[in-house]
C-alpha cells in the first residue's frame, strides 16, 4: 500500500513539474518567464517582449496565460489558435507602440512557450 | 499679486491636492474590480469608451465571448460557487465618480466660480449572464443654474436617481435583449457620459421653447434591442414620461465597418502586410424619436414633436473624428398656440491621442446649435489628461457666439438679433473609485 501512495506522488509531483514545462522566475508583478530557459533561437523573440510587453502591464499576465492555458482576465482559451489574436489585440491599442514584426516575433515565442509548457 | 492670479493659483491648489489625493487612490470602480481589468481595457480616457468597452455594455455588462473559464490548476473556491449559485456578483458592485470644475466666466457677476461639484454612485453588473443592470445616482451635484450658460453644469443637476435599469439578455433564447427601468435610451451612438469635454454634446442637451425634452436625457422606458450579427445594432423603445399619458416611440440603427466588432472580437489583421482596416473603424448610426407633451399649467396645446439625428464616428490609430447631427420639430413648443418650431443642431469634433509619456488628448469641437429661438455657433478647445487611468484632469474654453431669431423674412431667410459673445473657461476634476 505504501509504496502504493509513493507511487501515486511520484507521479502526482512528475505531473506538476512537467505541467509548469517552463521555467519562471519571480512572483506576482516580478513573474518573468526564466531567460535560461529560453533557447538561443528564441532569445531575440524574449527581447523583443521583455521591452515591449511590458509597456502597459506586467509579464505575469502572459506567464499565467501560457502556464495555465486561460488568459488571466478574460477567462478565454489561450492556446495556439489565440496567441495571434490577444497579439493583435495589444497591437492595435492606440498607445502600444509596437510594430507587426514584433507582435509577430512575441506570438511565434508565445506558441513555442505553450508547446513546452504542454509537454 | 492680481485678484485673478491669485485665482489661477487657487485653482492649481485644488487641483493639486486633488491630484494628490487620487496618487492615494489605489482603488477602481465596479466593473474594474469585478473582472480584474483596468480601466484602459473598455477606456481611452474614462469615461469615453473604447470600441471594446462598447462590445462589453451592449453585451448588457457581461465579458464578451464564451463563459470564462477556470485556470487548470486552480482549485475550487466555496465562496465563487456559492455567489455564482444565488447569482449575487461575488463583489458588491458599487463605485464612486466625484467630479469638481472651475469656471472662469467673465459675463457674470461671479467671474470665478469653485463652485461646481457632484458626486455621483455608480453600480453595475450582471446575475450570472442573464441580466445586466446598471443604476446611477447622484448623491449630491451643486453647480451654477443651467441658464448661466457656463455649461459646466450637467443637465441633470439635481439630487436624483439619474439611471437605473436591468437588461434581461437575450430574452427566452432569442438574441433580442430586454431593458427597463430609467436609462438613455438607445439614440445617439454615445451615452451622455461617453465624452472627454466637461460641455455636453449639443445634439444631446439642447431643447426647444418649454419643451422638457433632450436627446441625451434618461427616460423611464422599456427597450428591445440586439446585435444583427456582428457589426449591426438594432434598438427600439417606448417611453413613458412622468404625468403623460401618451407613449412615445423611439427606433435607433447602427453598423460598423471595421475595428472591434459588437461581440468584442477583434478584426483579421494580417501580421506579414499592412491594410488600411488594421486601424480603421467607421461607425454610422441613426435614429428617430416620436412624442407628444402637455403642460396645463402652461397652455392648452400639446406638442408634437419629432428627433431624428445621424451620427458617425471615425477612429484610426490615434484620431478620433465624431460628427452628430439633429433635425427637429415640435408643432407647439411653448404650449400656448400652434407654432411649428424647426430644430437643427450639428456638431463636429476631432480628438488626437498623444499618448505615453503623457496620456494627454487634445480635441477641439464645433456646434451649430440652432434651437428655432435662436442660433449659437460653439467653439470648444479642450486639452484632457489622465494622469493615472482613473483619473481625469480638463482644461477647455468655451467660445459661444450666440444670436437670437426674429422670424422668418419674406425671402424665408433667418432674421437675427445682433449676438452676444460668451467666452468661458474651464477646470474640470474628476476621478473614480
Ligand atoms: C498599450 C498597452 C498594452 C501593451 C503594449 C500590451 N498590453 Fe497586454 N493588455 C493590455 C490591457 C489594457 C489588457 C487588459 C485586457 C484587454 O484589454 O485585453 C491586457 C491584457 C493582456 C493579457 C490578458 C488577456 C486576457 O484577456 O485575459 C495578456 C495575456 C497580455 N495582455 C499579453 C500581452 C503581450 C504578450 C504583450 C506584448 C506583445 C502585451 N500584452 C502588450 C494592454 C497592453
Amino acid at each position: 500500500m505504501k509504496t502504493l501512495i509513493t507511487a501515486l506522488l511520484l507521479v502526482g509531483i512528475c505531473a506538476t513539474t512537467s505541467f509548469a514545462g517552463i521555467r519562471t522566475l519571480g512572483r506576482g508583478a516580478t513573474l518573468t518567464f526564466d531567460p535560461a530557459g529560453i533557447p538561443p533561437a528564441y532569445k531575440k523573440n524574449f527581447e523583443i517582449m521583455r521591452v515591449r510587453c511590458v509597456k502597459c502591464h506586467t509579464l505575469e499576465r502572459a506567464v499565467v496565460a501560457i502556464q495555465t492555458g486561460v488568459a488571466p482576465i478574460s477567462g478565454q482559451p489561450f492556446d495556439r489558435g489565440a496567441t495571434r489574436a490577444y497579439g493583435i489585440k495589444m497591437l492595435r491599442k492606440p498607445d502600444s507602440n509596437m510594430s507587426k514584426q514584433e507582435v509577430k516575433s512575441v506570438v511565434e515565442l508565445m506558441n513555442y512557450l505553450l508547446d513546452q509548457a504542454a509537454r | 499679486m492680481s485678484y485673478r492670479s491669485r485665482c489661477a493659483v487657487a485653482a492649481l491648489t485644488v487641483l493639486g491636492l486633488v491630484l494628490a489625493y487620487a496618487g492615494q487612490a489605489l482603488a477602481i470602480p465596479a466593473f474594474a474590480r469585478q473582472n480584474k481589468a483596468e480601466c484602459s481595457t473598455c477606456h481611452t480616457i474614462y469615461p469615453t469608451l473604447n470600441e471594446f468597452g462598447e462590445a462589453f455594455m451592449k453585451n448588457s455588462y457581461v465579458w464578451p465571448g464564451k463563459p470564462k473559464a477556470a485556470a487548470a490548476n486552480s482549485s475550487p473556491d466555496a465562496r465563487k460557487e456559492a455567489m455564482l449559485l444565488a447569482g449575487i456578483p461575488e463583489m458588491i458592485p458599487v463605485s464612486f465618480r466625484a467630479s469638481l470644475d472651475a469656471a472662469y466666466d467673465p459675463s457674470q457677476e461671479n467671474k470665478f466660480d469653485l463652485s461646481t461639484r457632484a458626486l455621483q454612485l455608480q453600480a453595475g453588473g450582471a446575475f450570472r449572464r442573464l441580466a445586466g443592470f446598471f443604476v446611477t445616482y447622484n448623491a449630491y451635484t451643486e453647480g451654477p443654474p443651467k441658464s448661466s450658460s457656463t455649461g459646466v453644469t450637467p443637465s441633470n443637476n439635481n439630487p436624483d436617481l439619474q439611471e437605473l435599469f436591468v437588461q434581461w439578455r437575450h430574452a427566452f433564447g432569442t438574441p433580442i435583449n430586454l431593458k427597463a427601468g430609467r436609462f438613455e435610451p438607445d439614440l445617439t451612438l454615445w451615452k451622455t457620459s461617453n465624452r472627454l469635454t466637461i460641455a455636453d454634446l449639443a445634439t444631446q442637451e439642447y431643447r426647444v421653447g418649454d419643451s422638457p425634452f433632450a436627446v441625451g436625457d434618461p427616460q423611464d422606458a422599456l427597450e428591445l434591442n440586439g446585435t444583427i450579427g456582428p457589426r449591426v445594432f438594432a434598438a427600439a423603445g417606448i417611453v413613458n414620461r412622468k404625468e403623460q399619458n401618451t407613449k412615445e416611440g423611439y427606433g435607433h440603427l447602427e453598423c460598423r465597418i471595421g475595428g472591434t466588432d459588437y461581440l468584442g472580437n477583434e478584426p483579421e489583421v494580417d501580421l506579414d502586410s499592412d491594410s488600411i482596416w488594421d486601424y480603421l473603424s467607421l461607425t454610422v448610426g441613426g435614429y428617430g424619436y416620436f412624442g407628444r407633451n402637455a403642460d396645463a399649467e402652461l397652455g392648452p396645446y400639446n406638442d408634437d414633436y419629432y428627433r431624428a439625428g445621424i451620427d458617425a464616428d471615425l477612429l484610426y490609430k490615434r484620431f478620433r473624428l465624431r460628427f452628430s447631427g439633429v433635425k427637429g420639430r415640435d408643432n407647439a413648443p411653448n404650449y400656448t398656440a400652434r407654432n411649428v418650431a424647426n430644430s437643427l443642431v450639428m456638431v463636429g469634433e476631432a480628438q488626437y491621442l498623444f499618448g505615453s509619456p503623457v496620456n494627454l488628448i487634445g480635441l477641439f469641437r464645433y456646434e451649430y446649435v440652432d434651437d428655432a429661438s435662436g442660433i449659437s455657433r460653439n467653439y470648444i478647445p479642450s486639452l484632457v489628461f489622465a494622469p493615472i487611468q482613473n483619473v481625469k484632469l480638463t482644461l477647455e474654453y468655451q467660445y459661444k457666439a450666440e444670436s437670437e431669431h426674429l422670424g422668418r423674412t419674406d425671402s424665408n431667410d433667418i432674421a437675427l438679433l445682433p449676438g452676444t459673445i460668451n467666452r468661458i473657461g474651464l477646470i474640470g476634476a474628476s476621478f473614480s473609485f
